[in-house]
């Protein structure tokens, strides 16, 4: 089955908040796809429905080709999620949560030494891997995340804010194996508020403002529908952000 | 299991366990129970290592980590539960009726297992953050509960275990029968259950509705009630037995109030002691049981697996937010406070208060035991009037004596002194910010003891002259205020900087600094001590000497505390 995300009329609401209004998005695959929006605009609640972590209050969406809430076990099964600032089990040590995530996915423990041990010594994490995790800093616990979203291999990467705590050596790493993941035909959703690295990194972009996508479409041609402007001013234009700043 | 719209993702089909690989026995059971063994058991072995490694119960607080070596904080819990255990089995074996040491075992024993959960378990419960991590890997709801579940339940079992054994032995020794010390264990297991279904129920059910914050609000007011309700029977027995408490062999129908007290309904019956409120005892913890199961049921049924593992995970209603701003709001400073330092200290100790669970049960424990310590031997030597007024001053000073060590020591740690750095970068003298405490303690406990309990000593120590009573008072006087200056330099880090479980070994010269404060208390002490040896006007003398000492103390703890915030800085 290919590898795909489809988006059909998106509506999410927490309470009387309305998180995601009416998105509709597709992503093919082999690409990176940016998402991008100001603070509350939707991006995680967004990267949460796809993976699985709440239910869409309406719409229908579709991981690798199943559904996120008839066939929920399967899409767990070919996603990797990095969540934004999420904290770990603090007595664990990293091996052991790492063998946990390994054991959900059914990885055997020679498989998933062997995925996770390249991992681990890519992001120059191997060393810490038996301390507990409550004494990590904040980018080795990032590191970890990543990891354990890499070691099973998933067709679908869903990352929020992955940068966020990675010292540049790290960020290198995490971006090269981006690049290797997608050019394997994996699927990778990327937000982020740095302009910059999506640029750079990403094929497509989504620009999300309250909940709706605003604007779509490689860097390029966005920067060509907006003349004149970088995508940082394209984004200020087309959000809240703009108009509040 | 399905969930509600607003609610998770629902579960995945169990899957087919890798060739090769033999399902546990524990595996096997999660499968009997509609669980998926490939999500049970890899959490179930989690959640162990978990439960093996934290254990932050008072009961294994301030024991470093190097003292216990290879031993784990639970097996420290377990040991410290069999202590207890041997404490309650004595209480049963010297008590008469024994009845009355049974109830206060399945009391203590309760309690045990409330805290327990409460502040050891509820996080493997319920983790508002676990679900971010886990969800978008293969898991259903079901099986990572019964995960929880299963760890938790055993946890508690053994600790019950622990604790209940020597209680066991001496039921059985005290009545020479084997048939009670297992109606005995019959009830302790009954009440344990119950204990830990409330307990787990009560907690998941205030962390899912209204949150973390309540919940830290919620475990002081347990603590206290179990505090207040431990030291009444323990410390006022003989109250309770010159007021009929207990009369003959059995326990009185009143009794019935407490739920604890229902679980000894088949100990009862198997010594001949029951009374015609044992039958509704009995009814009451069949009901109760039973009642809870009910509830954990419907729970389960509803889909609460899954909200229980997404709670937290959405954004906080406008709603909510707005009440949050106007509490905030209406917590800013007091007009009656204008020394910034003393605003830093009463800001920081207000977000602790509201926060941090390890100072809020140290508060309530630095305010109740003391006052416990003090009621309960006043209210016991009431009758013998020549010696009150003496030995109530002398209560009322050690019991504020008490407070204000436990409340010194309780403000200097913080779980989170990382927290700290918006003061350390504030134009606030770290000196001032440290000695604040001081202030504060000064003028809240000392005057209050002096004029109420030195007043009242003023008046009815007749057999005294009246210029000794005023000596005694103001000597008292001056002890607790020596007392307040004293411990500080004991503990003289700044406010909220250390962490509770540090490693604790000092280096000589900090032994040394304790030995002299220790000397300098032991001087007070002394002088106290001679007020009541000394006869007539010599007790000024000793009034005279107690305020040497209290200057002596004032640039000692001046120095450990520029020393302290100097030591900070260097770090």
């Amino acid at each position: 089955m290919n590898p795909s995300i489809q988006i059909r009329d998106l509506v999410r609401r927490y309470g009387d908040v309305e998180a995601v209004r009416g998105l509709t998005l597709d992503i093919a695959g082999g690409e990176i796809f940016g998402l991008l929006g100001p603070n509350g605009a939707g991006k995680s609640t967004t990267l949460r429905v796809l993976s699985t972590l709440i239910r869409p209050t309406s719409g229908s969406v579709r991981v690798a080709g199943y559904d996120v809430v008839a066939e929920a076990g399967e899409v767990r099964r070919r996603i990797g999620y990095v969540p934004e600032g999420a904290d770990l089990y603090d007595a664990l040590t990293g091996a052991e949560f790492l063998d946990l995530l390994a054991d959900l996915h059914l990885l055997g423990r020679a498989e998933a030494a062997a995925r996770s041990g390249a991992l681990l010594e890519a992001f120059a994490l191997a060393g810490e891997i038996d301390r507990p995790v409550g004494d990590y800093s904040k980018g080795m616990k990032q590191k970890l995340l990543l990891v354990a979203a890499l070691q099973h291999d998933p067709e679908v990467l869903l990352l929020d804010e992955p940068l966020d705590g990675l010292d540049v050596g790290a960020q290198e790493t995490l971006k090269g194996l981006l690049h290797q993941h997608a050019a394997a035909g994996r699927v990778i959703v990327y937000s982020s508020h740095i302009m910059e690295v999506v640029e750079r990194l990403c094929d497509r972009v989504g620009i999300i403002d309250h909940g709706r996508l605003v604007a779509h479409g490689s860097p390029s041609e966005l920067l060509a529908a907006h003349p004149g402007r970088t995508l940082s001013e394209i984004f200020l234009h087309l959000t809240s952000a703009g108009t509040e700043a | 299991m399905s969930s509600g719209p607003e609610g998770p993702v629902g579960a995945a089909a169990p899957r087919a366990i890798p060739a090769g690989s033999r399902l546990t026995l524990a595996g096997r059971m999660a499968r009997l129970l509609g669980a998926d063994p490939a999500v049970f058991v890899p959490f179930m072995r989690a959640y162990g290592t978990i439960v093996r490694r934290r254990s932050r119960m008072r009961l294994t607080r301030g024991i470093s980590p190097k003292m216990t070596g290879r031993i784990s904080p639970f097996q420290v819990a377990c040991f410290f539960a069999t202590l207890i255990g041997l404490g309650v089995a004595a209480a049963i074996a010297g008590t008469h009726p024994s009845l009355v040491g049974v109830a206060l075992a399945l009391t203590v024993g309760s309690f045990l297992v409330v805290f327990a959960v409460l502040f050891d378990y509820l996080e493997v419960l319920a983790s508002p953050d676990e679900y971010r991590v886990v969800a978008a890997h293969p898991h259903d709801a079901w099986s990572v509960l019964l995960a929880k579940i299963f760890v938790v339940g055993r946890a508690l079992v053994t600790l019950s275990v622990c604790y209940y054994t020597p209680s066991i032995l001496a039921v059985g020794i005290v009545h020479h029968s084997i048939v009670a010390a297992g109606a005995y264990a019959l009830g302790a297991s009954l009440a344990t259950v119950a204990a830990s279904l409330a307990a787990m129920l009560a907690g998941i059910g205030i962390l899912a509705r209204w949150g973390r914050v309540a919940l830290l609000r919620f475990l002081p007011a347990i603590q206290a009630v179990f505090l207040v309700g431990y030291f009444s029977m323990s410390m006022g027995r003989r109250w309770m037995f010159a007021s009929g408490f207990a009369t003959g062999h059995g326990l009185p129908g009143w009794i019935t109030i407490a739920p604890t007290v229902w679980f000894a309904a088949p100990l009862e019956w198997a010594t001949g002691t029951a009374v015609p409120a044992t039958a509704l005892r009995a009814a009451l913890a069949v009901a109760s049981l039973l009642g809870l199961v009910m509830i954990g049921a419907r729970w389960g049924r509803s889909g609460f697996g899954e909200t229980l593992l997404a709670f937290g995970s959405g954004p906080r209603s406008p709603a909510a937010r707005r009440q949050r701003v106007g509490t905030r709001r209406r917590e800013t400073r007091s007009p009656w406070v204008r020394d910034p330092a003393v605003r830093a200290f009463l800001a920081m100790a207000r977000i602790h208060a509201r926060t941090d669970l390890a100072f809020r049960s140290q508060m309530v424990v630095s305010t109740l035991m003391p006052a416990m310590m003090f009621l309960s031997p006043a209210i016991s030597m009431g009758s013998r009037r020549e010696a009150a007024p003496e030995i109530t001053l002398l209560l009322a000073a050690a019991a504020i004596g008490m407070a204000i060590v436990s409340i010194t020591t309780a403000s200097s740690a913080s779980t989170k002194p990382e927290a700290l750095w918006p003061l350390l970068i504030a134009p606030i003298e770290r000196l001032r910010y440290t000695m604040a405490l001081r202030g504060i303690l000064r003028w809240s406990l000392v005057p209050p003891v002096v004029i109420l309990v030195g007043g009242w000593y003023l008046a009815t120590a007749a057999a005294v002259p009246i210029h000794e009573r005023f000596a005694r008072v103001a000597g008292v006087a001056i002890y607790l205020d020596m007392l307040v200056t004293l411990q500080r330099g004991l503990v003289p880090e700044m406010p909220f900087s250390v962490r509770p479980n540090r490693d604790r070994r000092m280096q000589w010269n900090q032994v040394l600094a304790m030995l002299v404060g220790f000397a300098i208390g032991g001087g007070g002490g002394f002088g106290l001590f001679l007020m009541w040896l000394i006869r007539g006007w010599g007790a000024w003398a000793a009034v005279a000497i107690l305020l040497f000492w209290r200057f002596l103390v004032e640039p000692w703890t001046r120095w450990r505390v520029r020393r302290a915030t100097a030591a900070l800085e260097a770090v």
